[in-house]
């Protein structure tokens, strides 16, 4: 299995943990990554694509074409990045019109889209292409009794006419690869809202966007789970910078929050040295659950 | 609603063309989309179906309200939408046409500026480059962030489509302006 990388602008400027994370683990699981050399953000739709639908695409197709030269299906790490380029993506097929129109504006850097390529999430490749079975296979630490809050994070469910990866209303997915870790996947209330973060909300209007999250910490505290894990570095980015932030207004929080590939990778038997490496809201709770 | 209001039925056509078979007239106001509101759990300003229906009675006052920017983009009434209105994408490309007469926020004009400067809509941190040594990554990710000339690119790019424009960006002075 091959795919070619997507970084994004998260994970390799702000957490680069994660990074690390994805590309040991996918060694693990013998699938090949290639990087996506000169890609640019994907561009993040709550800004792009609230200004100017075209320029969004545009830059998407450029992104695309890397993948495209190098013949392979992409792998994104990020709910967002995942929005953006399979929205894209499917509208170049879709849309021979598009197509054109955005390749005249690729012209200009000489580049050219054919559309011979899928964009595919992270926790798709792991559910669909992988396999649930195989992961099992190369689990060497299983994280038994981790009490796991899962948070799918918007764009990896919906919307669902566009993606259809799992029913939005009642997902499974990513749950079902929490529990082949040999961890617990605990429900709690209100699972499927928003993290706030999306939208440009995070940045137009933090103190809406803070509670919309404050709800969903709230929510998490109160079924006792030890970690939160969403296969999304700005949900990520959100609840770890934002704990910290809600403390600083004399909230108490202190969930740990991890990307499924860091959670994988302990599973996987790879050190937290190695993947668990930044973070502001601290991880001492999950390393000490796991160490029981 | 009070007071008076600049109607202008062509809103709702503008919308379809920009959103190829976008119909914002399918809207019956059911409400769907505000009972499945996370953002209008917690403001009451904020109704996707009030936006909804602002447009389709041509109501542009709808493009200089604040609220039109406080969807997160849940795609949740979406999903749930019974008339297949897209009431999300209503909102965003509501939100094209707001941002060409000049209302987009500064907070995501910044980050529009950044991908044109950068290639990425973060910035690079000293703190960032040790982060990675410490990992045994490459310093700098091989992206737009190491290879300057995917940043030429973006930037030709985006002039031939005029974000610049929108953005208000100056490729003179690499700022925005104002």
């Amino acid at each position: 299995m091959e795919y070619g990388l997507f970084l994004g602008c998260i994970v390799p400027l702000r957490y680069p943990d994660i990074e690390k994370a994805v590309r040991l683990v996918m060694e693990r699981l013998d699938v090949k990554l290639y990087d996506l050399e000169k890609a640019t953000c994907c561009p993040v739709s709550g800004c792009y694509y609230s200004f100017d639908h075209v320029s969004t695409y545009a830059v998407a197709a450029r992104n695309l074409v890397i993948a495209e030269n190098l013949g392979k299906d992409i792998m994104t790490i990020c709910n967002g990045c995942f929005a953006t380029l399979f929205k894209s993506n499917k509208k170049f097929k879709e849309n021979e019109n598009l197509k054109n129109e955005i390749n005249n504006v690729l012209s200009d850097v000489n580049m050219s889209y054919n559309g011979t390529i899928d964009v595919k999430h992270f926790v798709q490749i792991l559910y669909r292409d992988i396999g649930c079975e195989t992961i099992k296979q190369h689990v060497i630490d299983p994280l038994t009794n981790l009490r796991v809050a899962v948070h799918y994070g918007c764009h990896l469910l919906r919307p669902k006419r566009v993606f259809n990866l799992d029913d939005p209303e009642y997902p499974h997915i990513f749950d079902e690869i929490v529990t082949s870790l040999g961890a617990e996947s605990i429900d709690y209330k209100l699972k499927k809202i928003c993290c706030g973060a999306g939208g440009g909300l995070r940045a137009n209007n933090p103190e809406l966007s803070f509670e919309i999250m404050k709800k969903k910490l709230k929510n998490i505290k109160d079924s006792g789970a030890d970690v939160i894990v969403s296969a999304c570095p700005f949900c990520h980015l959100q609840f770890d910078r934002g704990q910290f932030e809600l403390n600083k207004k004399g909230e108490e929080f202190d969930i740990p929050v991890v990307h499924l590939a860091q959670l994988m990778g302990l599973a996987l038997g790879i050190s937290e040295k190695k993947i668990l490496t930044i973070s502001e809201t601290p991880r001492k709770k999950l390393f000490e659950a796991i160490k029981v | 609603m009070t007071g008076k209001y600049k109607i202008d039925y062509a809103l709702r056509e503008q919308v379809s063309d920009i959103q190829h078979g976008l119909n914002v007239n399918q809207c019956f106001q059911c409400n769907v989309c505000t009972s499945s509101c996370d953002v209008a759990r917690f403001n009451e300003k904020f109704k996707p179906a009030r936006i909804v229906k602002l447009a389709i009675l041509g109501i542009r006052d709808v493009l200089e309200e604040e609220e039109l920017w406080y969807c997160t983009t849940c795609f949740f009434c979406f999903d749930r939408c019974p008339q297949l209105a897209d009431p999300t994408e209503i909102i965003l490309t509501l939100r094209n046409i707001s941002a060409r007469e000049g209302n987009l926020p500064k907070s995501q004009r910044r980050i529009a500026k950044n991908i044109l400067v950068t290639g990425h809509s973060v910035g690079i941190e000293k703190e960032n480059v040790e982060n990675r040594r410490n990992l045994e990554l490459e310093d700098l990710p091989p992206t737009a962030a190491k290879y300057k000339d995917a940043i030429e690119d973006v930037q030709k790019i985006l002039k031939k489509t005029g974000a610049h424009k929108i953005i208000r960006f100056n490729f003179d002075t690499m700022e925005l302006e104002d």
